[in-house]
């Protein structure tokens, strides 16, 4: 046994192969037991082992994430194999159990609603990603402009309801009276938030211009002060808010009963869809904005390099309070738009927060491109959903899982560089 | 007439003190040469000029304006180009863009420039839509080279022209240098090659461990080859 | 020269006692503070009194502080930007949770009922340490920003996975678990020998006292010698000024009144109290003994090689390893240190608290809790952390009640205070003890030479005056508050 430990303390190339092949055991046994599980599953495996399982999948994934050099990407292929695998006895283990039509049924369901959150997520998640890129800041009060757009979006909502109700017109017409007041809403806490936005990003954050980590505390102070000014202003965590609730024509222009029949099963609610159409809108917008205007390309220049980019004469500074604007705005939209679906309340902040850090991650924190960032939400948003459909309670993991196999294979993401 | 006079200017980097008081002056229309072995602040002294590391003590002056405090985007619109020594193209756009951000406002209208940068390089055409990142590294260099020349610049700022090249590109990019000369162009050039900073260069000043070493005409420098060998570690 | 080395061989022979008393002359003000916080508990008895509760509130006070160190250990020692600090805290939490109660079903099933309670700390540690190698083996190649994600990410998982449905059983999710609390902290022997503890440490204070009081007014006394120089110090001299003189009669008279001070609570606890009685103070004994463990082995680490590479690569990460430094492994080694100083004031805190939640302990509260206590007590100084924890935490307390008098909402406050928080990022980086220590070197030469004429060894008595101050102020300041408040008005009603 010690001269084991000689000959690997001795030799070098010895010690590296011992590696190789502890990885490669640790993903083969991770794998398989994993597989054990999907099989067992149907047999009600004891929690314990489930635990286990995960834990020993995780441990795996995250010792396969130590970055190796190129040539020994072995243990890599492996865990690469193993996740097909997976996924081909997931499928047929599902459609043996449940028949096809009703797993076709319930997949074009989760489909839906899994890509209308995944158009929530990148609506939010799109200015996260511009602020990080331009300036290395994660901004932790991102969760809470997301929260802020939904509360000030329900607040418009009412306010311009209360005035538009006395014309005769609309007061006979809920449903267009509801759909003009939301998209006052939508306008409104766009508007807010962007102004927001702006104050912050001039009165504090300029002033430590280059030192990201100070410009990290300072939005966690921001996130800490809105979440306290909401809790007194709309009272505690406790209290949700929606547009139907205190609504006075107790209706909302794309009310969740509002049903989409296209036969054979597939029913679909409107306001996904609507959800689904928006977020396309806008991501095709900013992908508009960013490849073909100047402003866009000098964003998409400092996000590769900040420091030549003002080397040419352009005003970062100027630059970077735009974009932290609007992304402070785009929060703001997407968390009014969301309103009729995740409703107004302080949950909200922390959850998305950590939905956008995962995005992020995934498409390429560093040097990452904006599509990165669009692919990852739809990554997010459609496992997430399919998760909370075929296995409840694992919806949250799963995310994780992605989140250290993608680093695994790509160390920078989908679009980045290693960070 | 001196467009750039440097004045006893202090550069740190963090903490640590990188120039030393270092003062010299760019003629106008002159190729001014920076020399020095790796280390010896030449690069540190351009970024000072440009406000990307800001000096604590002492002026900057350009075209009769002390600049050493104004941010760095408002030393480059008053007339600087900047080529940097690990070129620094943004990969992610193709070349054309990458020219469009360089672009201000100016006399010449967009077209008239391209058609003068294309006079320089005649292949830029060919490559105009393509991404900046796929290039090679000479024309990587072209494009650096051209993002400053774009705009009517009264002083370039080149850091390392022919770093990382084969000799073959090191000469194309020598050819241009020249081109650029001939167009009477002020610019100062950082070079550790010195075939290269003897043909171009009309003055010269060698830097040494955060100081300035010697300085003069070049053509006095290229007869001493005493002071060639101690402070460039080149035998002629 | 030659004296300089024949008091380096003298060391070397030193006697027991002397090395006591080095050890007193050097530490002079850490042994008056520890005095009095050990001393705090012995001034109550088996009756409700406000002090009391005071002391319950600073056993929370210190939790949050030690948490808040290792919080500083990272970003301020290393540089490191750790957003999961709470998954150590909730590991820790929670593997006390599983440690001590036997009815309740834990991970590893009943091994972990088998470690007696003391042990359950070390337990705790032992499990943030693996979480710490966990993290930091998988963030190892990070710095700054990145390193900010991946270990959120890893914290949020962690709490995610504890807040399964499958898991609800072991973790109690949102509405948490209880515990029973430990047999020994509820027990009088543990409390005498405690008692006899906080003796042993007020005898050291009393010889500090013998030692300052004789060397102050050796003039009044009879045996008068010239005041002794750094370098001549023998044997003999030493074992002759420890002769009995009048400044031993002041310290035993010292020693006897606040034996008169303590021994009849004493008595009246062991006498009256049912056991319930005697969990605060020995939970605030622990507490702060194991901040004190906690403090001096940070200190001992900071001023190590060790530390020095730490600090090191928070400057240039690069040019530690230009230098033949495994960069990567003193990061691992730093996270897994402070995983296990987080896991300790977790399971402190589950000690203290008896119920606990996942959102409580794993939730992104803590860290930012840790930041603001951390930031506003200053990075970098060992000190700072727990500054801010008290400073944060009382005002909480005091404050929010206090706005309550006068029917505003107390949240207020706490929006005050996160713009105070901003406020010291912009203008004061170094936080309140980080600029303290920037000025204490003109602070002290204006307050010896310019202000009050104090010397190097009268600070020790200074410091003893003000933190009792600091205390009592703390423990009344409603009243305080009160009267001024009364006053005011009283002045108001002067002008109609």
């Amino acid at each position: 046994m010690i001269s084991l430990i000689r000959s690997i303390n001795s030799n070098e190339d010895y010690k590296k192969r011992l590696i190789l092949f502890l990885k490669i055991f640790i993903a083969l046994i991770s794998g398989i037991i994993t597989i054990l599980w999907i099989i067992l599953d149907k047999a009600e495996l004891p929690n314990q082992i489930f635990k286990m399982i995960v834990g020993v999948w995780i441990m795996g994934l995250a010792l396969l994430s130590i970055p190796t050099p190129r040539k020994e990407k072995l243990p890599q292929i492996f865990s690469l194999v193993e996740i097909i695998v997976i996924s081909c006895l997931w499928l047929f283990v599902e459609v043996e159990s449940k028949g096809v039509e009703i797993f076709m049924q319930n997949g074009s369901l989760t489909l839906v609603n899994g890509l209308a959150f995944s158009m929530l997520l990148f609506l939010m998640t799109s200015g996260f990603f511009l602020i990080f890129g331009l300036a290395d800041i994660i901004n932790f009060a991102h969760g809470a402009f997301f929260m802020l757009g939904g509360f000030m979006g329900y607040e418009v909502y009412l306010l311009s309801e209360s005035f538009l109700i006395t014309i005769p017109f609309l007061g006979n017409d809920p449903v267009l009276l509801s759909f003009i007041c939301f998209i006052f809403g939508l306008i409104g806490a766009t508007i807010i938030l962007g102004l927001i936005g702006i104050g912050i990003e001039v009165t504090t954050i300029r002033r430590l211009f280059r030192k990201p980590i100070s410009q990290i505390l300072l939005t966690v102070g921001f996130l800490y002060i809105i979440l306290q000014l909401t809790e007194i202003i709309w009272g505690p965590a406790i209290f949700t808010y929606n547009y139907v609730s205190g609504s006075q024509t107790g209706i909302f222009w794309l009310p969740r009963s509002a049903i989409l029949d296209l036969g054979g099963g597939m029913r679909f609610e409107i306001y996904r869809i609507f959800l689904i159409l928006f977020g396309l809108v806008i991501a095709i917008g900013m992908f508009l904005v960013l490849s073909r205007t100047r402003i866009g390309l000098i964003i998409t220049a400092g996000i590769e390099d900040p420091e030549m980019v003002n080397a040419l004469g352009i005003d970062t500074k100027r630059v970077f309070t735009l974009v932290f604007a609007t992304g402070a705005a785009m929060a703001g939209l997407a968390g009014a738009v969301a309103v009729p679906q995740v409703n107004a309340s302080l949950d909200v902040a922390g959850n998305y927060l950590i939905y956008a850090f995962i995005i992020v991650v995934i498409g390429g924190a560093h040097f990452g491109r904006f599509a990165g960032t669009f692919w990852a939400s739809i990554i997010v948003g459609l496992s997430h959903t399919f998760c909370q459909f075929f296995y409840p309670g694992l919806e949250s993991i799963i995310l994780f899982l992605i989140l250290l196999a993608i680093l695994t294979f790509k160390p920078g993401g989908l679009t980045g560089e290693p960070m | 007439m001196n467009l750039l006079e440097v004045n006893d200017i202090h550069v740190y980097i963090q903490s640590f003190y990188i120039l030393h008081g270092i003062s010299f002056f760019v003629p106008e229309g002159k190729t001014t040469v920076l020399l020095g072995r790796n280390g010896s602040g030449k690069t540190t002294a351009m970024r000072a000029i440009l406000g990307l590391n800001p000096p604590r003590k002492g002026e900057i002056i350009y075209k009769g304006v002390n600049i050493a405090h104004l941010p760095t985007h408002k030393i480059v619109q008053r007339g600087v180009g900047y080529v940097p020594d690990t070129r620094r193209i943004i990969k992610s756009l193709t070349v054309e863009q990458n020219l469009e951000i360089a672009l201000r406002k100016g006399s010449k209208t967009y077209d008239e420039r391209l058609s003068e940068i294309f006079e320089l390089f005649p292949d830029f055409e060919r490559f105009l839509g393509q991404k900046a990142g796929s290039l090679s590294g000479g024309q990587q260099q072209m494009l650096a080279v051209s993002r400053a020349l774009i705009n009517d610049n009264d002083l370039l700022l080149i850091d390392e022209p022919t770093e990382g090249l084969s000799p073959l590109l090191a000469k194309n990019v020598l050819k241009t240098l020249h081109a650029i000369k001939e167009k009477r162009k002020t610019v100062l050039l950082v070079e550790q090659n010195f075939a290269a900073a003897k043909s171009v260069g009309d003055y010269y000043y060698i830097f040494d461990d955060g100081k300035i070493a010697h300085n003069g005409k070049m053509e006095t420098l290229v007869d001493d080859h005493e002071l060639i060998s101690r402070y460039l570690g080149v035998n002629v | 020269m030659v004296t300089h080395t024949n008091s380096n061989k003298n060391k070397q022979k030193q006697s027991i006692i002397t090395k006591i008393s080095d050890l007193i002359s050097a530490n002079q003000v850490s042994i008056s503070v520890i005095t009095v916080l050990y001393l705090l508990p012995l001034l109550t008895n088996s009756e409700l009194s406000p002090l009391r509760g005071f002391i319950n509130l600073l056993s929370g006070f210190m939790i949050a502080g030690i948490f808040a160190l290792s919080f500083d250990l990272q970003l301020g020692r290393t540089g490191l930007l750790n957003f999961g600090q709470a998954a150590f805290f909730g590991i820790g939490a929670y593997v006390t949770v599983w440690c001590l109660d036997p009815i309740l079903p834990s991970p590893l099933g009943d091994i972990l009922n088998l470690i007696p309670f003391p042990l359950t700390l070390v337990a705790a540690i032992f499990a943030g340490m693996v979480v710490g190698i966990v993290m930091g083996a998988t963030t190892n190649r990070m710095k700054g920003t990145a390193f900010a994600f991946i270990a959120l990410a890893i914290a949020m998982l962690v709490l995610e996975f504890m807040e399964l449905k499958e898991n609800l059983a072991i973790s109690g999710g949102e509405s948490g678990l209880s515990v029973t609390r430990p047999f020994l902290l509820t027990n009088w022997i543990v409390y005498m020998l405690m008692v006899l503890f906080v003796i042993f440490i007020l005898s050291l204070f009393v010889i500090l006292v013998v030692k300052d009081t004789r060397e102050r007014f050796a003039f009044l006394f009879l045996n008068f010698r010239p005041r002794r120089s750094a370098f001549s110090y023998s044997e003999k001299e030493r074992i002759s000024s420890t002769r009995v003189t009048t400044s031993w009669i002041i310290g035993v008279a010292v020693f006897i009144l606040l034996l008169i001070l303590v021994v009849p609570n004493i008595l009246d606890m062991y006498l009256f109290a049912t056991d319930i009685w005697f969990k605060i103070p020995i939970l605030y004994w622990l507490i702060l003994t194991s901040v004190l463990a906690v403090y001096i082995f940070v200190k001992r680490l900071t001023i190590s090689p060790f530390g020095r590479v730490l600090s090191a690569i928070a400057q240039n990460e690069d040019r530690v390893k230009a230098l033949g430094y495994n960069t990567f492994y003193y990061k691992i080694l730093s996270v897994t240190i402070s995983g296990g100083i987080g896991a300790l004031a977790g399971s402190l805190y589950t000690v203290n608290n008896i119920n606990v939640s996942t959102p409580e302990t794993f939730g992104i509260g803590q860290a930012i809790n840790a930041m603001l206590y951390t930031i506003l007590g200053g990075l970098g100084t060992l000190l700072g952390p727990f500054v801010g924890a008290v400073l944060i935490e009382f005002s909480e307390w005091r404050m929010v009640r206090f706005l309550w008098t006068f029917s505003i909402d107390g949240q207020w406050w706490l929006v005050f205070l996160g713009i105070i928080y901003i406020f010291i990022i912009l203008f004061f980086p170094y936080g309140i003890v980080g600029s303290l220590q920037l000025r204490s070197r003109s602070l002290k030469t204006r307050i010896r030479e310019g202000w009050f004429n104090i010397r190097e060894t009268d600070y020790w008595w200074l410091t003893l005056i003000s933190l009792v101050l600091i205390l009592a102020l703390m423990l009344d300041l409603e009243n305080i508050m009160k009267r001024i408040v009364e006053i005011f008005e009283q002045i108001f009603s002067l002008f109609p």
